[in-house]
């Protein structure tokens, strides 16, 4: 026991640094009375102590100031007699207190810790420990001395935990996720990230009554439940989305992720939470294209029966009328079948109408959507002599075209491009995003977006060139009606766009569209225009 | 007065359009698919395909670049009823193809006797 004080003091008197000549005489090899060391170590404000490098922090030696500073006696702790010291410890704090100390044995160096810990009538306070490992005879760890003080009151701790409070502060209060703190039903805490996505202030959300008041009203038993299962431990973290009262009583769906803790004794939750509107809204989006698309698909396959089968009733009716003209009543049903399926094709209209609307509805069109739906109709047109070539980019701008004289555009260019090369080669389609001209002198360029049908032909003569948007005009004689390039002219600049030519003659020829970008819709997914800061 | 070939996978569709040409004065062969359209437009004694566009195995698509391809003269009247693309498209390939016709199912059979009439009177 003596030595084992003697040894913690000297320690101590390492770490602390005082001037060496007035304790001269306390350390080191002069041997003093035991007393001196135990009435020294008294008057100091904390415990010396000697443990052992374990999981517990087993004590061999625990000098008095234990009393003051943990409220149990040196003898409830060493040994772990009564308590470990690892288990005064904060929980929050034990592995990084395990860790900082295994990293100073490694480098044989002294350790200097505060941490938190909690004294036997449950109060925290937090503690400076110093100290070194003591190395036994053969090198290996045989023990740590050091000496631990509260220092909460301490001012120089206050004004480094106040640094470290301004870090922590700005981390959670310039937090690009929403942060609260949860406690007794209300936030307690929110940071302005929260405050933006609700469109509230912190003082207006920390006075409500409940938390549930942000909360969509259907959506309040499902978060009533989770924050009930967490505070009452069923379960520790917790991830999931709800739909929240937006400010402007739009559509607001948030994710949280939120975790039980324990502040001063009492259940709370901590969490971040994320607006996943966008997110939500464009994978609905999706869904519902997609489903739009197999019902478009769906009713075109029905109504191509459906057609058919009013094509046989239609013609067999008619053909009865001619052949029994003679049979007054008759006449009258046939006309009342013919009448019927006459409705019957309103009807198939309809179903063919809603199959396309979703995707063909109004006069905006992706070239690139228009085109990449066209593929197994191209392929078929160009046939197995010439190779397709695709380059669309999917995030082109859309134009101001019906999506069915996008179509005519594509068709004509690819069938005049196939023609172009009998002996077969490679047929190009490309979109993309470009600028053009604005329409006069002094406005800038607009955004635009390129069709591009490219073939490897033979290329077309000069005399050709100036004509060949000229309706009738035809170099494949009896083939040709001279149309679909005068019809492919007429359709960009009714989109208010250009057809572009340019051939090499031996080489081939490129048709370029360009179209000016239709505005974005308000909610288009193309620009992101970021929110402005608070 | 001509020899038409009636095109069509379904059969009900080729009996009714066979019937009513035979009444009104033509000659009338039928196919069931794009292979035995080209077969028998081959022997060179059509004066007019009467073709569906929408067939499995070959469609009237990929029937018209074969008389294309192997440089067959026949006069095309392409018929559809719709399906994955809408009729108006699948027409206007057609047409682009060199289909000199097109009729939308369900027509009247005054239209299909006209439409033949004007295709005869233009070949």
């Amino acid at each position: 026991m003596y030595e084992n004080a003697r040894s913690a003091l000297r320690s101590i008197l390492e770490r602390l640094s005082p001037p060496e000549s007035e304790y001269a005489g306390l350390g080191g090899s002069t041997p003093a009375p035991h007393r001196l060391y135990e009435r020294l170590l008294r008057s100091f404000p904390g415990m010396a102590y000697r443990c052992r490098n374990d999981s517990s922090w087993s004590m061999e030696y625990a000098s008095h100031g234990c009393r003051s500073l943990l409220g149990f006696d040196p003898h409830d702790l060493v040994e772990n007699r009564v308590v470990s010291f690892a288990m005064l410890i904060h929980p929050d704090d034990r592995q990084r207190v395990w860790d900082a100390m295994q990293h100073a044995l490694v480098t044989d160096e002294a350790f200097d810790l505060t941490y938190r810990i909690r004294r036997v009538d449950g109060t925290e306070r937090w503690v400076w420990d110093r100290g070194r490992p003591v190395l036994g005879p053969r090198g290996g760890i045989e023990a740590l001395e050091g000496f631990i003080t509260d220092v909460t009151d301490h001012e120089a701790f206050r004004a480094r935990s106040s640094d470290r409070d301004a870090q922590f502060r700005a981390l959670v209060e310039q937090s690009l996720t929403g942060v609260y703190l949860i406690r007794d039903g209300r936030f307690a805490y929110v940071n302005p990230r929260f405050c933006r996505i609700f469109g509230r202030s912190a003082e207006e959300i920390t006075a409500l009554p409940s938390t549930l008041e942000l909360v969509h009203p259907d959506h309040r038993a499902l978060v009533r439940e989770n924050i009930a299962r967490r505070i009452e431990g069923h379960m520790e973290e917790i991830r999931y989305e709800f739909q929240a009262l937006a400010p402007d009583g739009g559509e607001l769906v948030v994710e949280v992720h939120g975790r039980r803790i324990e502040l001063d004794g009492d259940p709370a939750i901590i969490g971040c939470l994320v607006d996943v509107t966008d997110r939500r809204k464009a994978q609905q989006r999706y869904h519902e294209a997609q489903k739009m698309e197999a019902l478009g698909q769906l009713a075109a396959g029905v109504a191509h029966d459906f057609n058919n089968v009013l094509a046989v009733i239609k013609a067999a009716a008619q053909l009865l009328t001619v052949e029994r003209s003679d049979d007054d009543a008759l006449a009258r049903d046939l006309a009342d079948i013919i009448d019927a399926t006459a409705r019957g094709v309103s009807l198939s209209r309809q179903l063919t109408r809603f199959g396309r609307s979703r995707q063909h509805e109004g006069t905006v069109a992706s070239l690139s959507q228009v085109a990449h739906d066209l593929m197994p109709m191209l392929q078929r047109l160009v046939g197995d002599g010439i190779e397709l070539n695709l380059s669309l980019d999917a995030t082109a701008a859309t134009a101001t075209v019906h999506p069915t004289h996008a179509e005519e555009v594509i068709v004509n260019l690819v069938v005049n491009a196939r023609d172009a090369m009998p002996e077969g080669g490679t047929l190009g389609i490309a979109t993309r995003e470009s600028l053009m001209d604005g329409n006069a002198a002094d406005k800038p360029p607009r955004r635009a977006v390129v069709l591009e049908v490219r073939d490897t032909g033979s290329g077309i003569p000069l005399a050709a060139r100036s004509r060949i948007f000229e309706p009738y005009f035809t170099t494949k004689g009896e083939n040709g009606t001279g149309l679909g390039l005068s019809n492919v002219w007429r359709i960009a600049r009714d989109a208010g766009g250009t057809v572009e030519l340019e051939s090499e003659i031996g080489k081939g020829s490129t048709f370029r569209v360009v179209l000016p970008a239709s505005r974005p819709e308000a909610t288009g997914t193309g620009v992101d225009v970021p929110r402005t800061r608070d | 007065m001509a020899r038409v070939l009636v095109v069509d996978d379904e059969p009900r569709v080729v009996g009714v359009l066979k019937r009513y040409l035979e009444r009104i004065g033509h000659e009338v062969a039928t196919a069931a698919n794009g292979h035995e359209a080209l077969a028998a437009v081959e022997q060179g004694t059509i004066d007019v395909m009467l073709t569906d566009i929408n067939m499995p195995d070959m469609n009237g698509i990929e029937v018209l670049n074969h008389l294309r391809q192997k440089g067959l003269s026949v006069a095309v009247i392409a018929m559809s009823g719709g399906g994955l693309l809408s009729k108006e498209m699948l027409l206007a390939t057609a047409g682009a193809l060199g289909a000199v016709a097109t009729l939308t199912k369900p027509f009247d059979l005054e239209e299909l006797k006209t439409t033949i009439e004007d295709v005869l009177r233009a070949t």
